[in-house]
């Protein structure tokens, strides 16, 4: 295709071209950079405007989130030089723990962390101050970013409702596989909402189980503060919270709009 | 929890974050739903870094990610309306202005923000230094597509801001 006259890309960039015109000029520039950079030469008002756009600054508050949440839980897999060297120190190691734990007997063992255990450790970890790695008050916006990392999406409703607030959520390492932890207050209280891969913990046998709704949920204390778990889709969920909470208070953290779910005030499993 | 940088990412990705808020302001026009696209535009970038080809441009891709991301969203509003009127009561105004910030370059953001999307996502990615062809790639269309509702935004906002451009406005 010829080059356009100069004549024809100063009406173009005066905007006196319509129709067949300015399509056959436009469609030319996009594959013609002499052209283009004659039309931004005529361009004057263009050139004028683009200097004086400036666009907008990201918050503090974003960039501080956005380093935090833009870090991996291992370190980047590096290339194998030696594969086969790998294998034997691995099975090596694996030799030398499985003869220890020989040694030790299998009552030395220690028991593998129930999903009610993991909740209360990964509830007094926000307690005592531990911070949320994903700062961020959308429900909806953190389902999406746990997205990648859990293998399901975890339930959250869209819009929370009146006197509940997402503080954030840590993610976490559960029996080598990802999790996270939610941190919500409900009326000033903190509720924390442990999610993990179904079926990689335990749950506890001695907790009391409850059916509602169609789902079976296991109920149990420790100390001031009470757990519920249960399982749904690919996921174990946990809940802890204060006693003062009752248990609808305390679900009503996942029930905003936008989930499906009906109201909790019904679940009232100790009345 | 013990945690680990990605340097490349750190190098190549981060520092285009003040690029992608401003594209997701112009995209959402409110600062809460812009902060979110920009949360999860560069998580997706994370979890997807290998898959950026080696030389080539972080920018335009993230703006991809960006853009599908926030018209994904859009779509999901859709389908539930409750939400979307919720979002819209609670919507913010408008962040105020720094007083700094020149008249010129308010005028140009208003007239920006009056512009159809498809003429406004043209103009802004230009803005940003995309080529037509990195612009094409991100809106997913043509380049003479490009070209052409770039010279549409053009055209309207240098009727939009003729006081400000005074006797610039014409090519001689």
């Amino acid at each position: 295709m010829s080059c356009e006259s100069e004549a024809m890309l100063r009406a173009l960039v005066n905007g006196e071209l319509d129709g067949i015109a300015f399509e056959r000029a436009t469609h030319h520039l996009a594959e013609c950079e002499r052209c283009q950079a004659v039309a931004e030469r005529l361009d004057g008002a263009w050139a004028q405007l683009r200097a004086g756009y400036s666009g907008r600054e990201a918050p503090e508050r974003l960039r501080l989130s956005v380093r935090m949440a833009t870090r991996r839980s291992e370190p980047a897999p590096s290339k194998r030089r030696w594969p086969w060297a790998v294998a034997a120190a691995g099975l090596a190691a694996a030799l030398a723990l499985g003869l220890f734990g020989f040694a030790r007997g299998p009552s030395e063992q220690m028991p593998p962390l129930t999903l009610e255990q993991l909740a209360l450790r990964e509830h007094q970890a926000t307690l005592d101050g531990a911070r949320a790695e994903l700062q961020v008050s959308d429900p909806k916006a953190l389902q999406a970013m746990l997205g990648d990392d859990l293998s399901v999406p975890a339930r959250l409703p869209e819009a929370l409702l009146p006197g509940v607030s997402l503080k954030g959520a840590r993610r976490v390492r559960v029996a080598g596989r990802s999790g996270a932890v939610l941190m919500f207050e409900r009326q000033g209280r903190p509720v924390s909402l442990t999610v993990a891969p179904r079926g990689v913990v335990p749950s506890s046998v001695s907790a009391r189980a409850v059916d509602f709704r169609g789902l079976t949920f296991g109920l149990s204390q420790a100390g001031a503060n009470q757990v519920v778990h249960w399982s749904e889709g690919g996921l174990d969920y946990a809940l802890v919270f204060e006693r003062e909470l009752s248990h609808a208070q305390a679900c009503e953290v996942c029930h905003g709009a936008g989930t499906g779910l009906a109201g909790v005030e019904s679940f009232r499993p100790d009345t | 929890m013990t945690s680990f940088r990605n340097p490349a990412f750190d190098a190549q990705v981060l520092p285009l974050l003040d690029e992608v808020y401003d594209l997701a302001w112009q995209l959402c026009r409110d600062p809460r739903q812009a902060e979110e696209l920009t949360q999860e535009t560069f998580l997706k970038a994370f979890a997807s870094f290998e898959q950026l080809r080696p030389g080539s441009a972080p920018k335009a891709w993230l703006f991809t990610i960006a853009r599908h991301l926030h018209f994904n969203r859009r779509r999901g509003q859709r389908r539930h309306p409750e939400t979307e009127l919720e979002e819209a009561k609670s919507a913010v105004a408008p962040e105020p202005e720094a007083p700094q910030r020149e008249r010129s370059a308010q005028a140009l953001e208003e007239a920006i923000a009056a512009l159809p999307v498809k003429l406004r996502e043209a103009v802004v990615l230009d803005l940003k230094g995309l080529t037509c062809k990195e612009s094409a790639s991100v809106l997913g269309c043509p380049p003479g597509t490009v070209m052409s509702r770039l010279f549409r935004a053009r055209g309207l906002l240098k009727q939009a801001l003729e006081s400000v451009l005074g006797s610039k406005g014409v090519a001689r």
